[in-house]
């Protein structure tokens, strides 16, 4: 991932941007997530280019119609709260939002029992950005005894909630576990089922959380070179903006991965890194395909290679205690009556 | 000694080696087992399906295709 990545990523963004002011199409909802998104993805690259392109977003999403917008239902605002946040020059309209949101945040409007759990921390994560409060919760309490049967939309979660405490990827967080394990277990998964988006994110929050290894970094930076390649195709172009619109997230991502790792970008792909990560990514593939034997006996190479995981053995341990359980149903049901 | 029956000793290795092995609970149990889990098969996640909603904004890719399987 060279340097010059990011900017081709920004010029592929500024023409679909235009083509969008062009067509005065904001609104339709596949043009207002890509701006939303692309104001957040800007304000973490922060070269003068990506500022420069944040401020035209800003002004396209903020624009004349969102008195209108607001107007048909005051709560749409919770749709232009987040980007309100990463506009880099506010407007008064911009102002405006923020004041309407917290308005409605402090009445309990924005939240919703329909919504995803992290939705309603993300209302909360901006009320506080609003306020210019801190912002913090833990979303990995809990998982280690669920890790390894995580559906993609609850390691979403993880991640987003874990942007918010961290300013998507610019601040280093410190969390009251060790989080790092699970996070390389993901990871493995993640590659394991090429799922690069997913991944891309998930290299994010390991490098902005506290205690990351540099070999785990510097194989991670790897990783996410080899994820921008597939993304960029075998000619190393970036799709065109009518393409664009639909591939943008995981290109932003890796920016921001980019971005996050600064000078201190330097891949370097591990062999022992690499046939962990396939161990694992395999694994879970056993588990969540209910493939209990191959799981176990999987695991068991592993800990002849590697040693246990600490990330997996939680799980495990309860696996194990569910597996005894069966058993002495069985035994039991078997069992010659007296 | 074939692949298939090297996991299941590795398997049956493992569960010893963590002190959990149920009394009079053999291999073939454990394999009987193991073709009963992954017999019912995976019925999805629950716990997903309570978490989608129309304005699932940043995972509508996945959402779909959850929200498909819950409709079938």
């Amino acid at each position: 991932m060279e340097d010059g990545v990011g900017g081709d990523i920004l010029q592929v963004a500024a023409n679909l941007l235009d083509a969008i002011i062009a067509e005065n199409s904001v609104l339709k909802p596949e043009n207002f997530k890509f701006v939303s998104e692309a104001i957040i993805a800007t304000a973490r690259i922060g070269n003068d280019d990506a500022l420069a392109l944040n401020t035209r977003l800003g002004e396209a999403l903020f624009s004349d119609s969102l008195r209108s917008v607001l107007l048909r239902n005051p709560r749409s605002v919770v749709m232009y709260a987040m980007a309100s946040c990463f506009v880099v020059t506010p407007s008064s309209r911009t102002m405006a939002v923020i004041d309407l949101f917290a308005r409605l945040h402090d009445a309990g409007a924005t939240r919703a029992l329909h919504h995803p759990a992290y939705r309603n921390l993300e209302m909360d994560y901006i009320a506080a950005n609003a306020r210019g409060d801190g912002f913090f919760h833990d979303p990995f309490v809990g998982i280690a005894e669920s890790l390894p049967w995580l559906t993609r939309d609850h390691i979403y979660s993880l991640t987003h909630v874990h942007f918010y405490n961290s300013y998507f990827g610019a601040r280093c967080i410190s969390y009251p576990g060790n989080i790092l394990p699970w996070l390389e277990i993901l990871i493995a998964r993640a590659r394991h089922d090429g799922d690069l988006d997913v991944l891309l994110e998930l290299l994010i929050c390991y490098a902005s959380t506290s205690g990351a290894q540099p070999a785990q970094l510097a194989f991670h930076d790897s990783l996410a070179a080899a994820a921008l390649a597939i993304l960029c195709g075998p000619d190393g172009q970036l799709p065109p903006p009518d393409m664009f619109r639909d591939h943008y997230h995981p290109l932003f991502v890796a920016a921001i991965y980019r971005a996050t790792r600064g000078a201190d970008f330097a891949p370097h792909r591990d062999v022992a890194i690499a046939r962990r990560h396939e161990m694992i990514g395999r694994l879970l593939v056993d588990i969540r395909q209910t493939d209990l034997m191959a799981y176990l006996a999987g695991y068991a190479d592993h800990v002849a290679e590697f040693g246990p995981e600490p990330g997996l053995e939680p799980a495990l341990a309860l696996q194990l205690a569910l597996v005894a359980a069966a058993a002495e149903d069985r035994t039991q049901a078997f069992a010659p009556a007296r | 000694m074939s692949d298939y029956v090297e996991r299941n000793q590795k398997a049956m290795s493992l569960i010893v080696s963590r002190g959990l092995f149920a009394k009079e609970f053999n291999m073939q149990q454990l394999v009987e087992l193991s073709r009963e889990v992954s017999a019912l098969g995976s019925p999805g996640d629950l716990v997903s399906w309570t978490l989608i909603s129309h304005d699932y904004v940043y995972t509508g890719r996945a959402a779909d295709k959850i929200d498909t399987i819950a409709h079938r």
